[in-house]
């Protein structure tokens, strides 16, 4: 039947329309597409017809009015249909005033305003705004608004002005909105032009007056302040639309031109804004639209809302402010989800005036949070992401995370849990608290969260509350470790979180002694093993069962290769994954260390130590000074070495210094060849100029794991460190494994320890028992989640109430934790955010600090002080008073001949012991050579662009 | 600007009505008609949703005044009308006229003249 009549309607209106039957069959097959392929199939069949019934010669216009349509289909319907558009340019100037209206339509629809065509058009457009026909007026003004660019403003615009006064209002209301287009196209065209609104705002006709307050909303959006004037007419304007002054065609459901007096509200909250005076001009007639407003329509309640929100922008006023609040309260109560909503966004805009008004409908809130209804919820939950503060905070965080473990969009599943951060980080009662909720996020939505805040959690850990309770950082991070290993059994956990896992594993895994350091590694391994396709996760297990073993071996305990440990470590020798391949070299370079020495190398809990830096490296100068005297040339910086090496390889040291201009000069020379190898000055020359095919000799380092350091590294360092090699590591390089991390060493600090280094750590609060009762609270909300009232209402004065407060109190007391105070957030109605985020948000005061979190820290690891560190206090004149021989391979017997020849000029600094890194540690037992390396190389760097820079004058002359 | 697009579709998903008051390509179009769920989720800020919900009821009780109980095969037998209607509605993305006699007058002058 409904097909029948569907049927009969067709036929009709083909008869009607005079549409040819190839059109209605168009229509009927897209109509009756069941899928998309099938549509686009139609309409590529379409296209092709089209394209040659439009080369056919002497198309009847009418004809070519359906062909055009046809072609809008297949645009709209995502299809190119490029060959016709033409065809529409050529219709707009048609005389007849159907046929020229689509022409510009069709136009309008598939050019934009850059198009090439477009200047066809605007000769059109010109001849039929001096039209007598308005019709032709009208379409050619709705042309402008769609087809005008900046540049071909200047063409219509004089005549745009000119209809502004034509004596038709459809045309004024058009022209209006012409000047208007030109407004936002380029404010300056039409900027002597303003005027012209304030005038149209006084016009006869209703529509064109409501016409001009779109561009007046605009231009009081840019600068209010030149428009207060405006603020009694627009009053009175919508004090008469009110009250029904208009004719009733703009009446729509019963209300007076209700869009007109939304665009009037809008207007009236941005000049109201801050502005007393102004405001109290609005006062009466909003206090008279919220008494008027019928609340049975959904137009009358749009009207309602929008005076919410004006009241909401303007200077606060008591009256209106309460009618507001009672208007936003019914439609709190209302059964229907639309006005819920509108209900909780305009709450969220009277809580900027004052918070209290939110305690007054905690329960409405609630029942929103538990609609079934998403977008209401989702509403629901910006509300609350405003209104939290420290005393609220958790139970927030709490319900938004329940959330976002029940979502599975990832659009907002990020959103949320970005949210989650946010407020965790900000108002975060206890460090405690934070960890365990970023647990739950990294849990539920770890890839999806940024890795700033992994590393954040990371440093969290490792600095503890910043108090100098060690005890309790202990528990906290005891407590971190089962909180691990108990996650460690789900299934399917992020790559992020298991990076943290595994560095906290690593660094206090055994450190209370409640784990046996096999279990732990034993773990790690299981953890590796199962993610065996992802080398950052299986990186940080592999640091992480390195440092276990040191901590172990250096406690003077022995430590069993456990069978699977054995096979990672096998495997991983043979990844793919230089990185991994490094880690596992330095794990079993590491194992045939002494104690004393792993313990230098790798000190427990040191992830937190500051590392000082001394740049200028000043105890090898006496070293380079002898080289230089001995022939060797000074080091030229990277940026005048490229492209310049033979010039600089001809030309004297003292030459160079003086012959700067040559440094940017093209080389035309061919490289020289290098030479053999002579006594020591001549192998540093030779070194030098060899330099290109001993660098291309090195194994390229993976850097997935440290990416973020690699901006820091020095390139000319390493270049440099190349060349020593060459010079120092003939029999270095004798050695397949040692070279490939030889040169490692530079970057080796892996991400683990990237982090570990990064924070100064300082020790308070615990955690074993506060974990505890949290859990405690978490299972007695589940269980009371039967007797919904009561429950409601403790969720409500928990997100609201003052009973939050006592409540955190109790908690507060119950728990270890540094409490911060619970704050009197409800009385102060200003504002309350920013002062929460300086006060109470204060424990992890580093939580706050993100910039680059971890990086810096390592990066700035200064080489010297690890050669330092490993050479001991006595390093510079009995090498063999430190613990520095057991550690030095054969193979840097003769730099360290060299270091040792000469007299330390910094042993202050060298004698300070205590600074060592744990970084630094961590770099593995070819630390040494390859630190002497880096020690030479900075020397040699440093005397031309460093602190030395008169050096080479002294000795060269 | 506060309109950037006007859409009819049908239950099925499928477009039976396109303008835009910022210029989009095909593409785009195309991407954004098929993201079109969360793009009206994704409302800004200054919006009035409701006047929104009865703008649109707005234009549907326009079209209805003009073809008598509108129908989706109304629409697509008269896309330009439609068209039309909206252009008198809607210009530079703000709604301008809401009274069905102006909007439907110049409709039917141009039915006439024809």
């Amino acid at each position: 039947m409904e097909q029948l009549k569907s049927f009969g309607r067709e036929l009709a209106m083909g008869s009607q329309g005079g549409s040819s039957k190839e059109f209605l069959d168009l229509v009927k097959s897209i109509g009756e597409a069941r899928s998309k392929s099938e549509e686009d199939r139609i309409i590529l069949r379409e296209l092709e017809t089209l394209r040659r019934r439009l080369s056919e010669p002497d198309i009847p216009r009418r004809k070519m009015k359906e062909y055009l349509l046809r072609l809008a289909y297949a645009e709209m319907l995502g299809h190119d249909a490029s060959f016709g558009y033409i065809h529409a340019v050529k219709m707009a100037h048609d005389d007849n005033i159907l046929l020229k209206r689509t022409g510009y339509l069709t136009v309008a629809l598939f050019l934009d305003e850059g198009h090439d065509l477009i200047i066809l058009i605007v000769n059109t457009i010109q001849k039929d705004l001096r039209s007598d026909n308005y019709l032709v007026v009208s379409a050619a003004l709705v042309a402008v608004c769609k087809l005008i660019s900046e540049e071909t403003i200047p063409a219509v615009l004089p005549q745009v002005v000119e209809l502004l006064g034509h004596p038709k209002e459809a045309v004024r209301k058009k022209a209006v909105m012409a000047l208007h287009r030109f407004y936002q196209r380029s404010p300056s065209s039409v900027s002597h032009l303003v005027s012209n609104f304030r005038k149209r705002l006084c016009d006869n006709d209703p529509g064109v007056m409501g016409a001009t307050l779109c561009p007046l909303f605009d231009l009081i959006l840019e600068d209010a302040n030149s428009y207060k004037d405006l603020v009694v007419s627009l009053v009175s304007i919508l004090k008469q639309i009110a009250e029904k002054r208009l004719p009733t065609t703009y009446d729509y459901h019963h209300m007076p031109a209700p869009f007109i007096q939304i665009k009037l509200l809008k207007i009236l909250a941005l000049l109201g804004s801050g502005d007393k005076q102004a405001s109290s001009h609005m006062y009466t007639v909003l206090t008279e639209i919220f008494r008027k407003c019928e609340s049975s329509s959904n137009i009358g309640n749009a009207i309602i809302y929008e005076c919410v929100c004006c009241v909401s922008s303007i200077y606060p006023n008591s009256k209106v402010l309460d009618a507001a609040i009672e208007a936003t309260s019914k439609f709190l109560k209302s059964e229907s989800h639309n006005l819920k909503y509108m209900g909780i966004d305009a709450l969220g805009r009277l809580i900027r005036i004052n918070p209290d008004i939110a305690e007054e409908h905690q329960l409405a809130v609630i029942d929103c949070l538990e609609d079934p209804d998403d977008t209401l919820k989702w509403k629901t939950f910006e509300l609350l992401y405003k209104m939290t503060k420290s005393t609220n905070v958790e139970v927030i965080v709490d319900r938004m995370i329940d959330y976002m473990i029940n979502i599975t969009d990832s659009h907002y599943k990020t959103e949320i849990a970005s949210r989650c951060v946010e407020l965790a980080e900000q108002f975060a009662p206890s460090n405690q608290w934070f960890i365990q909720t970023m647990n739950k996020v990294f849990e539920h939505a770890g890839d999806l969260v940024n890795p700033r805040v992994a590393h954040n959690l990371m440093r969290l850990i490792a600095e503890g509350f910043g108090e100098d309770d060690e005890g309790a950082d202990t528990q906290l991070r005891s407590s971190a470790v089962d909180s691990y290993l108990r996650i460690l059994g789900e299934p399917k956990l992020p790559s992020l979180f298991l990076q943290v896992i595994c560095w906290v594993l690593g660094e206090y895994g055994t450190a209370d002694g409640k784990y046996s350091a096999s279990y732990i590694i034993g773990k790690l391994c299981d953890v590796a093993e199962a993610h065996s396709s992802d080398d950052t996760v299986k990186a940080y297990a592999v640091s992480a069962i390195m440092k276990i073993f040191c901590f172990e071996l250096a406690a003077g305990r022995k430590v069993e290769m456990l069978p699977e440990c054995q096979t990672l470590i096998d495997e991983v020798l043979a990844s793919h994954s230089t990185d991994l391949q490094q880690r596992a070299y330095e794990f079993q370079a590491l194992l045939g260390l002494s104690p004393q020495v792993i313990e230098n190398v790798m000190p427990p809990d040191a992830s937190c130590e500051d590392i000082e830096i001394d740049k200028s490296l000043p105890f090898l100068s006496n070293y380079i000074n002898q080289a230089i005297e001995n022939g060797a040339r000074p080091y030229i910086s990277e940026s005048e070495r490229s492209g310049t090496a033979s010039t600089i390889a001809v030309a004297s040291a003292s030459q160079y210094q003086h012959d700067t201009s040559s440094v940017h000069s093209l080389k035309f020379e061919a490289y020289d060849l290098p030479k053999p190898r002579g006594p020591v000055p001549s192998i540093q020359s030779s070194s030098m100029s060899s330099l290109p095919t001993i660098s291309s000799d090195l194994v390229p380092v993976s850097e997935a794991t440290y990416t973020t350091r690699e901006e820091q590294q020095n390139p000319k360092v390493q270049t440099l460190a190349d060349q020593i090699s060459a010079e120092i590591g003939v029999r270095l390089r004798l050695d397949g494994v040692q070279k490939k991390w030889g040169r490692q060493t530079y970057s080796s600090p892996s991400a683990p320890s990237t982090s570990s280094s990064s924070s100064t750590q300082k020790p308070s609060n615990g955690m074993v028992t506060s974990e505890t009762i949290r859990e405690n609270t978490l299972d007695s909300r589940k269980q009371q989640i039967p007797e919904v009232s009561a429950e409601k209402q403790r969720l409500a004065a928990s997100l609201f109430g003052k009973k939050a407060v006592e409540k955190k109190t109790q908690a507060g007391t119950r728990r270890p934790v540094k409490e911060i105070q619970p704050a009197v957030a409800t009385s102060a109605p200003e504002a309350p955010k920013e002062d929460k985020v300086i006060a109470p948000a204060a424990p992890p005061p580093d939580l706050l600090d993100l910039g680059e979190p971890s990086e810096t820290a390592t990066q700035t690891i200064d080489p010297f002080k690890q050669l330092e560190g490993l050479l001991g206090p006595g390093a510079g004149s009995d090498r063999a008073s430190g613990p520095g021989p057991s550690v030095s391979a054969v193979a840097t017997a003769d730099l360290m001949s060299m270091v040792t020849d000469m007299p330390p000029i910094i042993d202050s600094k060298s004698s300070d012991k205590g600074v060592i890194s744990s970084t630094v540690a961590k770099k593995g037992p070819n630390v040494k050579d390859a630190l002497q390396k880096d020690a030479t190389a900075r020397q040699v760097g440093v005397t031309l662009t460093g602190n030395n820079p008169n050096l080479f004058k002294d000795l060269l002359g | 600007m506060g309109i950037r697009f006007v859409l009819l579709v049908n239950k099925q998903g499928q477009t039976r009505l396109a303008q835009y008051f910022e210029h989009l390509s095909i593409d785009e179009r195309r991407a954004l008609e098929g993201e079109i769920v969360r793009k009206c989720l994704a409302r800004n800020d200054q919006q009035n949703e409701l006047a929104i919900l009865e703008f649109i009821h707005l234009l549907v009780e326009t079209m209805d005044r003009h073809f008598g109980n509108v129908c989706e095969l109304d629409i697509m037998f008269h896309l330009e009308k439609v068209h039309f209607m909206l252009e008198e509605m809607v210009m530079n993305g703000c709604i301008v006229e809401t009274s069905k006699t102006n909007i439907l007058s110049p409709i039917q002058l141009m039915e006439k003249a024809s």
